[in-house]
């Protein structure tokens, strides 16, 4: 798959620009399937956690991973439309900003979501790792700030 | 949280589904001509949402303040 996807990107003589606008699209409808099949994986746990809670804070503990993994599908939703923006502006500017800078930070962000659905679902991160490797073939490092 | 009443065997078959799908939705993305941007594939609420606020207003309903 993931050689697969580098050709379709970059064997084709198409430029970074079009390369990262696929990258983009690639990784917005990865996450439209994932959210589509966590959402029925949410409601089973959701009415689970209702029937054997006996209080509002039983039901929240039961639910809290699948609350954290649910803020950050938006969360990456959030991301990709940023980066989108981002590649936007770079466009606009004569591709001249370090968008692509930006975009490990993006798998960063990916990475994350898998692991935690990894350990709800099984739905390891390698289902999605073609995404993922497809963000990071654009390089650089996510510099995150420190505590 | 596991749901006990989910057997091991269905649960593989459901997250065999799972990676069928996505992988289905990755090809069809990869094999694409023209690109669609993300504010149009990602246009709609997220399902997930949907499901959490959904869940959340049924345990408003059983627990009152939530």
């Amino acid at each position: 798959m993931i050689a697969i996807w580098s050709i379709s990107l970059f064997g084709c003589g198409g430029s970074y620009v079009s390369a990262a606008k696929r990258a983009l699209y690639v990784s917005a409808e990865t996450l439209r399937a994932v959210d589509e099949e966590y959402a029925d994986v949410y409601d089973r746990a959701a009415h689970i956690a209702l029937e054997r809670s006996e209080t509002a804070q039983d039901y929240k503990r039961h639910m809290e991973e699948y609350d954290e993994a649910e803020t950050t599908i938006r969360a990456v939703r959030a991301a990709l439309f940023a980066s989108e923006a981002g590649l936007d502006i770079y466009v606009e500017n004569g591709e001249r900003t370090h968008w692509f800078a930006s975009v490990a930070c993006l798998a960063l962000v990916f990475e994350s979501l898998f692991q935690q659905l990894d350990e709800i679902t099984g739905l390891g991160p390698q289902s999605i790792a073609p995404a993922v490797s497809l963000l990071k073939a654009y390089g650089g490092v996510c510099d995150q700030p420190e505590n | 949280m596991t749901n006990p009443k989910t057997s091991s065997v269905e649960r593989a078959f459901k997250t065999l589904d799972d990676i069928f799908t996505l992988g289905r939705a990755l090809v069809s993305a990869i094999s694409d001509e023209d690109p669609e941007r993300v504010e149009e594939v990602l246009s709609r609420e997220l399902a997930s949402s949907l499901s959490r606020a959904a869940a959340e207003a049924r345990a408003r309903r059983k627990y009152g303040a939530f």
